[in-house]
Formats: C-alpha cells, structure tokens, sequence
C-alpha cells in the first residue's frame, strides 16, 4: 500500500469515530476570536476586519451573511492565510481549529490542515478550474500530491507513473462524482472546464472539496453566479451531503434566501464586524440589529411587498465611524452610539447582538 | 391604462452560426423564436427565465439594438420593424434601455454629466448649457446630489451608478424602458431602494417598463403581467397574482419552487420532485420538434415529444405552453 492511500484510509477513520465521538456534545469546532485585519494603502490604513469573532461547532452549519463589501469572504480567506501579505496585515487575532491557531501554525502543519481537514468551495465556478487541463488532471492532481511537500525526482517519478495508485485514485474521484448526481461522471472527467455548464463545474468543484474527508466546508457563495433553479440543486445536494457526513460548514453568503435553507446559526456581518448571531428562525422572526432589521426588511417578499431598503452606504474603511459602525445609517441612533463602541451581549440562549439598544 | 405601448407579434431572432474552413454559414441559433406579447401603458410587464433563455435578446431586438429576423414590433400602434435608421431616431427618442451591469455600461473615461448628455447630444437636443441643467435635473430625479455631475463612475458604487444609467436612459423622456436586470448586480438592500425608486418614477412620468429578470420574487412585487421564457419560447404568460396562485407550466413550478424564500410564513417547498435530475440544455440551432422542456420534465408523456405545445389560454389572460396544464393543478 502507498503513503497517500494509507494516510487517506487512516484520516477516513479518524474523522468518523471523530464525528461520532463529537456529534452529541457539540462543542467548537473552528474558533474565530478578535481577528482584526488591516490593509496598508497609499490613503492609509484600511481597517477591513476589526474584530471578528464566531465559532463553527461541530455538525453544524453556519451561515456568514453581510452586504458585498463587508469582509465576509476576507474573514475565510484569513483564515486559511490565502491573502496576500502585505498590503494585508493580520493585527491581531485567532482562528483556533481543533484547538490549533490557523494563524500561528507553521506551513507544512498549515499545508495538512488544509489538505485534509477543511476543504473550500469558491465561489466563482467559471474561474476556478484550470482551463488547460481536464477535470480528471486536477482531481487526481490534488489527491496525489495532498501533504507532500519538497518532492525529490525520484518520488515523482514514483507517484506519476503509479498506474495502480492512478486506477484507484480515479474510482474514488468517480465516486464523489456520482455521489453528487453528476451524469456519466466517466466522460465528465475527460472533458475540460470549459465543455462543462456552470452547474456542472461547480459540482465538480463541490466534488473536489469532498475528495478529502473534510472535518469542515467552507462554501464561499458556491451558486450564486448560477440559475435558480441550479443553484437549488446544488443547494440541496450540498445539504444532503453536509446532512449525511454530520460535516461543520461555514457558508459564505449575501442571500439571505439560501442562508434560510441551509443555516442551523446565522451570522450577519457588516463593515468588519459580526453584529448578530443567532438561530435562523429566530433571526428571520425577530431581528434585534437595526442593520439585520433593514437588510431583512429589503429582501423582496412572496407576501407583503418589498421595503425601502437602508438609507446611506458601507462606509469607508479608511476612515470608519467612531463607536458603532452603522450608527451613520441606523434610523434608532441614540448620542452614545457615535462614541462607543457597543459589546456583543447575549440577549437570549445563543442569541448575540452588538448594539447599544440591548446593552444594560 | 388600456393603450397599448407595445405590441410585439411573433418576434424572431436568429444568430448565424458559421462553420468550415471557408467560414460559410451553417445555421443559426434560434435564440427567440416566435414571441408575442404586449404592455399597456404605465404598466409593468416582467419577462422572467433563465441564463441563456433569450430574454435580453427579446429586450435588445424591441429597441432595436438587435435587427429581428421575422416578426413585428409595434410601437404606439406603429410598426417599427423596418424603420430606417433616421426614421428610428425618432422612435429611440421614446424607447430606452438601462442595462444589466452598471460598471461595463458607462463609459469610464467620461463624467457623469457627459454620460448623462450623451443622448441629447446625439439627438441634437438643447443648447451646452441647456444640456447640462437638464442633466442636473435628471440626476435630482434619480435621486442623486448635483456633485455628482463631475465625478467619474468608478468613484461611485453600484447603485448611484445604476441610477446614473437611468438618468441617462430618462434623458430623451422616453415612454417605455426596458430594463435588462437592472437590480442583479446589486445588494438587497441596495436593491430595494433601486425598486422604490423604479416604482416612483414609473407614478411621476407615466413610464411604462418591460422588466427583464430571473428573479421570481421580486417580480412579484413589481410587475402586473409575467411572461416565462424558457429557451426562445414564452411557455406562460398570466397576470402576477394569478400566475403565483396557480403556476400551470411544469418549468414555473420548477423555478417557483427553487426561488430562495425569505417570509417565515412560507413553508418551503420540496422542489426535488419537480424535475429530474439531468442537466440538459437544448440545441438552439436544431431546436426538437417537441416541447423544449421535456427533458427535464417530470411529468412529461410521449405526446410532449412529438409535438410543440401551442400556447394557450386555459383562464382568463392566462396563456401556458403545455399539453396537460390543466392536470397540473391537481
């Protein structure tokens, strides 16, 4: 038996006693404390993210939910130390996985994590894939080469000519296909990107997220440059997958429609912070933010109309407001919310909103 | 409310498709094949489906961006069809498109006010500086401070651009705007303020609006009549409420059901049994014989194979392409 095929064995049956082990008692899984993150420009210092915190526990599925602009994707990205730095500068901050600080672990143990432990959809299907090599190339590519590092010619050699490792790696590829409903996956794995539709590539980007057993997903807007009616579909079989594997999902959004129909928690982002953090019936019945009530309030509606949305825009992250950030917009806005900065409070079980209104 | 503004008659639009080495014409993709509809005056007529359905083709054709292959477009009770282009100055005048994506729309090189003229200059209306407080006047319209006059679009966000492209699409005070997506590319909220916007010029200048969407949702918010299209076809057509009550085409039952919810109120739908699962376009060039939507229809028969549903009224202004829409009530 090869290195990678052992190591997938093994990870396959840790991360299910794992599961089992953690599904009950439901604590964190993935722990974002106090992550500021700064920008350098020529103007100054941008304060994109100040202050994230959110916790992801095991089997669950939160939803991250704020307006283009808000830092939503940034915070993942940070995570995963995707981002370029500089100009990006990590203040301060923690992104604990299982325990592990993301931000402080060094490459290669960075490198496995990522590798085997979370797995991420991006969000634009049509530049996503390599255009210059056929899907079967890139997931077998990925699933070769999983932690290995500094590969010496001879290792190469071994693992690119491995016609049995290939044969195998192949089958599981296939099988992740199926097991996402894609038709005849053996001659979807021979076509390249671009002779698949836009539904079609991001199956086959979920695919390759789930090659891996990931301990967690994190789906940046996966479907939303897709049609309705696909973006349902691979709504639902994300869902069922999620479901079934008992999988802790970040998802990524800023349609509030989707969140709905995959949240267990919802997060709502604005302007670098997390304002509100809740169960989603409970968020959709009574929205405590004044920004949650607006952008709720926005939302077209198959009964009772549609409102008028909120006054003024995101402001600008070189020169943010002092105190609250949305205190320039907010139609409740009280002298103190131009001077401090409201805590996040907990107003109910697992109910959290930072805002002067329900402070104290 | 009963004139009409437009009346489109069997409107066809195909694109050559040119193959072989010498680059000879060897078909063409039917992208709107045989559209009729019209829109009455103040009203909004929302025409919904998705990517690649020849909705924007349906918008492009009716200002005559597009030349239509057959077919007629009336336009206050006159045929524009085959206007030449100086007797179409004239009827541009009237007619106005705002786009889907604000950024790619404006020129990025000019100011707003340059934008916002540009159909005045092209139409030789006004003097300069008529011109420019027509323009300060149009962006009060949409809402917009006069400052904005000098800046370039890429200093603005998505919406004020928008509303830059409307004001310019407003310039000539047109009677009908297309407006193609004309809230996709913004936020929700964003959006919201876009629509309420939409809605009170709409009240204030007696517009009328054929509103190109793939949003169901908010189309019922808006929009008095739906048209569904779905790949060259209208397959049904019916006033907004009487469409959301009781959605009789297969494909809208599909879209309904997938659209994301926000109301509490509403119980989900399970939409898995709506439609099988193959993801199956059609081929544009050699469009079947029979109903488009069989493929993926899940209550589909042999007849649907064989033969074109024809479009048909089975209640009252409600039209659906379907051999069996009366069972799908049931």
């Amino acid at each position: 038996m090869c290195p990678t095929q052992a190591r997938v064995a093994i990870s396959s049956e840790a991360s299910k006693t794992a599961v089992s082990k953690y599904s009950s008692v439901s604590s964190s899984l993935l722990e974002v404390r106090d992550l500021r993150i700064y920008f350098s420009t020529f103007r100054g210092e941008a304060r994109v993210i100040d202050g994230v915190n959110m916790t992801v526990r095991e089997g669950e599925t939160l939803v991250l939910a704020g307006e283009t602009g808000c830092g939503k994707s940034l915070t993942a990205k940070a995570m995963l130390r995707v981002i370029p730095i500089p100009p990006a500068r990590i203040v301060s901050g923690k992104a604990l996985f299982r325990g592990k600080d993301l931000l402080q672990v060094d490459e290669t143990e960075l490198q496995r994590i990522k590798g085997r432990e979370i797995a991420m959809v991006p969000q634009d299907p049509m530049t996503a894939l390599n255009p210059v090599y056929t899907v079967e190339d890139q997931m077998l590519t990925m699933m070769i080469w999983q932690g290995h590092e500094d590969v010496a010619v001879k290792d190469w050699l071994k693992l690119t000519r491995n016609k049995k490792l290939r044969k195998e790696l192949t089958e599981r590829a296939l099988d992740v296909l199926r097991s996402l409903r894609i038709p005849s996956p053996e001659l979807v794995m021979k076509r390249y990107p671009i002779e698949l539709s836009g539904g079609m590539r991001q199956r086959v980007l979920i695919a390759t997220a789930f090659l891996k057993r990931p301990r967690l997903l994190i789906a940046d807007e996966p479907g939303t440059a897709l049609d309705v009616t696909v973006q349902d579909k691979i709504i639902r079989l994300l869902k069922d997958r999620i479901s079934r594997e008992n999988l802790s999902t970040l998802y990524i959004t800023h349609d509030l429609g989707t969140a709905r129909k995959l949240a267990h928690r919802i997060a709502i982002m604005y302007a670098g912070r997390v304002i509100e953090v809740g169960n989603v019936e409970d968020v959709f019945n009574e929205p405590l933010h004044p920004y949650t009530v607006g952008l709720i309030r926005s939302l077209p509606k198959l009964h009772g109309g549609i409102g008028e949305g909120i006054p003024g825009m995101v402001p600008d992250y070189l020169n943010p407001p002092r105190g609250c950030r949305f205190h320039p917009r907010c139609e409740h806005r009280m002298p103190i919310c131009d001077q401090v900065r409201p805590e996040m409070v907990e107003v109910g079980p697992g109910r959290f909103v930072e805002c002067h209104l329900y402070m104290g | 409310m009963n004139t009409e503004v437009i009346r489109v008659n069997d409107l066809r639009k195909y694109f050559p498709l040119y193959g072989g080495i010498l680059r000879k014409r060897v078909g063409e993709i039917k992208a709107v094949d045989g559209v009729t509809f019209s829109i009455g005056a103040g009203e909004t007529c929302a025409l919904v489906g998705e990517s690649g359905s020849g909705k924007t083709t349906v918008g492009k054709t009716i200002v005559r961006i597009y030349d239509p292959t057959g077919g007629t477009v009336y336009f206050e009770g006159r045929d524009v069809t085959n206007l030449s282009q100086d007797e179409l100055m004239s009827v541009r005048r009237k007619m106005q498109m705002v786009f889907q994506d604000p950024t790619s729309s404006l020129n990025p090189r000019k100011r707003v006010r340059d934008i916002v003229t540009a159909p005045l200059e092209v139409h030789r209306v006004g003097s300069n500086s008529e011109r420019l407080a027509r323009a300060a006047e149009l962006l009060e319209i949409v809402q917009l401070s006069r400052e904005y006059l000098h800046r370039y679009p890429y200093g603005l966000s998505g919406g004020e651009k928008q509303r830059v492209a409307l004001a310019r699409a407003l310039a000539l005070d047109p009677c009908l705007l297309v407006l193609d997506e004309p809230t996709s590319a913004l936020d929700v909220s964003v959006q919201a303020k876009t629509i309420a916007l939409l809605g009170e010029l709409q009240k204030k200048l007696s517009l009328t609006y054929l509103f190109i969407s793939h949003n169901l949702v908010l189309v019922k918010n808006i929009a008095a009549t739906v048209l569904v299209m779905y790949f060259g076809k209208i397959i049904e057509s019916a006033p907004t409420q009487e469409l959301f009550r009781c959605p009789s085409h297969p494909y809208t039952m599909t879209l309904l059901s997938s659209m994301p919810v926000v109301d509490t109120e509403v119980e989900l739908p399970a939409s898995g049994e709506l439609e099988n699962i193959v993801e199956a376009g059609i081929d544009l060039a050699n469009p079947p014989v029979g109903c488009r939507f069989y493929p993926r229809c899940a209550f589909r028969e042999e007849l649907c194979q064989e033969a074109y549903p024809k479009l048909r009224e089975i209640r009252k202004e409600h039209f659906v392409s379907c051999h069996f829409a009366e069972q799908m009530l049931t």
